[in-house]
């Protein structure tokens, strides 16, 4: 299964997702004019690996801002990583010192996803 | 893609999810499928439970959003509001550099003209007083220097903000 890489731009993020070590990140911000358009094609990879793979998996998120249907496609990537299973999914949720939004955004997804979320602090 | 399609596609699961319930409640006949309606009303449930949390974090999201925007908002008229005050500022700076090079080419010239003309002729029409009224005329100029300077001042400002 091939990896999924995509550059950051102004208005979308990084995003690289390595299926043979489980090492997941995404970067940047996400405010794309079509998000569904740009997150689809992860939402189809993630289905391939979550049937091809059932290994630790680790997740670093970090996000300088995101609009509320990226929120959204953040739902839909972890609910398909839940079905991973077990405790073979960790997330880190990083944010800077002073950023509160993505203090509370990152305790918002605590709330509602069966994934643990590590919240950790970008110190400037 | 109108946004409308975008927002359906972005509930794709959800509408997947009504459009069942809707079929199994058209199918549902408590004589034959009591427990089949019973184990997909437990799986609505579920969806809906799920869905109520996705809500809650949108809106979540959506309201520091927000915040952010007027936040934001607030520091442009703020910083709008110091701009214009400075524009006024350098606007005034530059009609008072003017204002005093018209004053000072002007004062050269009335000093030009003083020592070639006014004082000769002060000089041989008024014997006695001729020496006091040169420089009593001179003090009348150069008093008056310092008004007009004001006033041209005020006057090529109001003709570039008129611009």
């Amino acid at each position: 299964m091939e990896n999924f890489y995509l550059e950051e731009t102004s208005k979308t993020p990084k995003l690289s997702f390595d299926a043979q070590t489980g090492k997941f990140l995404m970067s940047g911000r996400s405010i794309p004019e079509n998000s569904i358009e740009f997150y689809r094609p992860l939402f189809e990879w993630l289905d391939e690996y979550v049937t091809s793979y059932k290994q630790p998996t680790v997740f670093d998120i970090s996000l300088e801002y995101f609009n509320t249907s990226s929120s959204k496609c953040l739902v839909e990537v972890f609910r398909r990583l839940e079905k991973v299973g077990g405790q073979q999914v960790a997330i880190n949720w990083f944010y800077e010192e002073d950023d509160e939004d993505m203090q509370e955004s990152g305790e918002d997804f605590k709330e509602i996803i069966d994934i643990p979320i590590k919240m950790q602090v970008i110190v400037n | 893609m109108n946004r409308q399609s975008e927002l359906y596609q972005v509930f794709e699961n959800e509408n997947l999810i009504l459009a069942r319930a809707k079929e199994v409640m058209a199918q549902a006949d408590p004589n034959k499928n009591a427990d089949q309606v019973c184990a997909e009303y437990g799986l609505l449930t579920k969806s809906y439970a799920q869905l109520l949390g996705d809500v809650k974090l949108l809106t979540s999201v959506s309201d520091r959003l927000q915040a952010k925007i007027n936040k934001a908002s607030q520091q442009t008229s703020r910083k709008d509001g110091e701009l214009a005050l400075a524009l006024a500022q350098l606007e005034n700076e530059r009609a008072g550099r003017r204002a005093f090079m018209l004053v000072m080419g002007l004062a050269t010239l009335f000093f030009v003209i003083s020592e070639w003309v006014i004082d000769p002729q002060l000089q041989r029409h008024t014997e006695i007083l001729g020496g006091h009224a040169a420089v009593a005329l001179k003090s009348v100029v150069a008093l008056a220097l310092y008004p007009i300077s004001q006033a041209l001042k005020n006057n090529l400002r109001k003709t570039s903000v008129k611009k």
